[in-house]
């Protein structure tokens, strides 16, 4: 499978192409998501197995949800809400974020060495593990994925005006954090 | 320049246009110079989009399955599916073997109560097989829902008190205590039963049964004491603690249980 065939399509065009029988859309959709889905799972404090796990049941799940999708919507939101609430329901009754990553880290020279290929981005996600979970949501979304504030308030929920406040406060709340020395943040591996 | 390239290149270094870009761009403005950040776009070992698609033919295969199909259909049909079940039971309860006393209870004494039950029975419905495409609920909205059912359970065995005195009301003391409680408790519980599966039946997703929702549950039970309110006239005390409060109790049970034992496999393979 190549990594995006047509790149030109929108995701909507894709799903509306799914919906309309053709099957491979909705691989070629696949193909551009799951490795981001993934990327964000980890970086939420999940292990691999979680991780891909949630990739293949966000994808089927939108599958379930295909009957309730109507033009005019957007094929983004749904899926990070999926997988958010997935990632949500398989956190908890778990160990927190805070605690898997310092575990990883204790284990990264044996069991995850590609895990944290740096003690700066180790910095940053433990920093980022310790916003609460609201903020957490909107840095990844908007940080990492790029969707606008108005996508992410339909992800989480919220008003924009209220994923602004959030977003602004976990910004400030991460350069606190990454400006205090190592050992605050919970200790460069 | 879109905005994936302008953070690609933000988070790279320098980059005038990139620059340019984010002070133009609400979304690119908190990788602007004056505000920047570590580097966040690590590379992760993630595996490529093949490796992540094994599985998923044949678990888009499975939804074919006549098992799965109520879960596909369209969230206003899955709502009309769900009212329709719980309607049908209780109207066919309601025609066909109706408490004999049924005529004579007051409005507010009977009606009021088992139409709040009612009420909740629809937030429960309505929260269980929520789109998943919209945020999920708390786990405690979904926990309060199933309390609230088997409060009202409970609540029932003191509702009688205020009703109307027909000879039918008057069975299922002394001897007759255990077979009749035990008769309503198989009843009830059958009824739940219904209730819980067909809303099981529409609920989406991949879910072991221990990690349905519990509003899976409240339906299941409220739907139970609906059903024995509408067919069952005895208003002993002990028969309806025995016979019909204990339906809710031992479904919570079996999901504590049932939770209890995943939690336990869980911390196990951890």
């Amino acid at each position: 499978m190549h990594d995006d065939e047509n790149p030109e399509s929108t995701d909507e065009a894709l799903f509306a192409a799914y919906l309309g029988g053709d099957s491979q859309a909705f691989r070629q959709l696949f193909s551009r998501y799951a490795r981001r889905i993934f990327s964000v799972m980890v970086r939420r404090g999940l292990g691999h197995t979680d991780a891909h796990d949630i990739v293949q049941q966000t994808f089927l799940l939108l599958h379930q949800a295909r009957k309730d999708f109507t033009p005019g919507l957007r094929v983004r939101p749904w899926l990070w809400t999926i997988a958010f609430n997935l990632s949500r329901a398989t956190q908890r009754g778990r160990e927190r974020a805070k605690d898997r990553l310092e575990r990883l880290a204790q284990e990264r020279d044996t069991d995850a060495p590609s895990l944290l290929p740096h003690e700066e981005a180790y910095g940053v996600r433990l920093a980022i593990s310790e916003l609460s979970a609201h903020q957490q949501e909107v840095v990844m979304l908007h940080w990492y994925e790029g969707l606008t504030f108005s996508e992410i308030a339909s992800v989480v929920q919220a008003s924009e005006s209220a994923v602004k406040v959030r977003a602004h406060r976990a910004y400030q709340r991460l350069r606190e954090l990454l400006d205090e020395p190592p050992s605050r943040t919970g200790g460069s591996p | 320049m879109n905005c994936s390239e302008a953070r690609e290149r933000l988070l790279n270094g320098d980059d005038e246009e990139a620059w340019w870009h984010a002070r133009h761009c609400a979304a690119c403005a908190e990788l602007s110079p004056e505000r920047t950040l570590p580097p966040a776009m690590e590379v992760l070992d993630a595996p490529d989009a093949v490796a992540l698609w094994q599985g998923m033919p044949e678990a888009l295969a499975s939804e074919t399955h006549w098992r799965h199909r109520a879960r596909n259909l369209s969230t206003p049909f899955r709502y009309t599916l769900a009212a329709l079940g719980v309607l049908v039971p209780l109207l066919t309860v309601g025609f066909m073997s109706a408490r004999a006393d049924l005529a004579m209870l007051g409005p507010l004494p009977f009606w009021l109560p088992w139409t709040i039950a009612a009420c909740v029975m629809t937030v429960a419905g309505w929260a269980c097989l929520r789109p998943v495409q919209k945020r999920a609920l708390s786990p405690r909205f979904h926990d309060s829902l199933c309390f609230i059912a088997v409060l009202l359970g409970g609540f029932g065995i003191v509702l009688p008190e205020f009703q109307h005195a027909h000879p039918a009301s008057l069975h299922g003391v002394g001897a007759d205590l255990l077979p009749r409680a035990l008769g309503c408790f198989v009843w009830g519980s059958a009824s739940a039963v219904i209730g819980m599966a067909g809303a099981f039946a529409l609920l989406r997703g991949r879910r072991a049964l221990a990690s349905v929702p519990s509003s899976v549950w409240a339906v299941g039970i409220l739907l139970a004491q609906l059903m024995l309110a509408l067919h069952c006239p005895l208003v002993g005390h002990p028969h309806l603690a025995l016979g019909h409060a204990t339906i809710g109790v031992a479904a919570v049970a079996a999901v504590a249980i049932a939770r209890g034992w995943t939690h336990v496999r869980q911390a196990g393979g951890h």
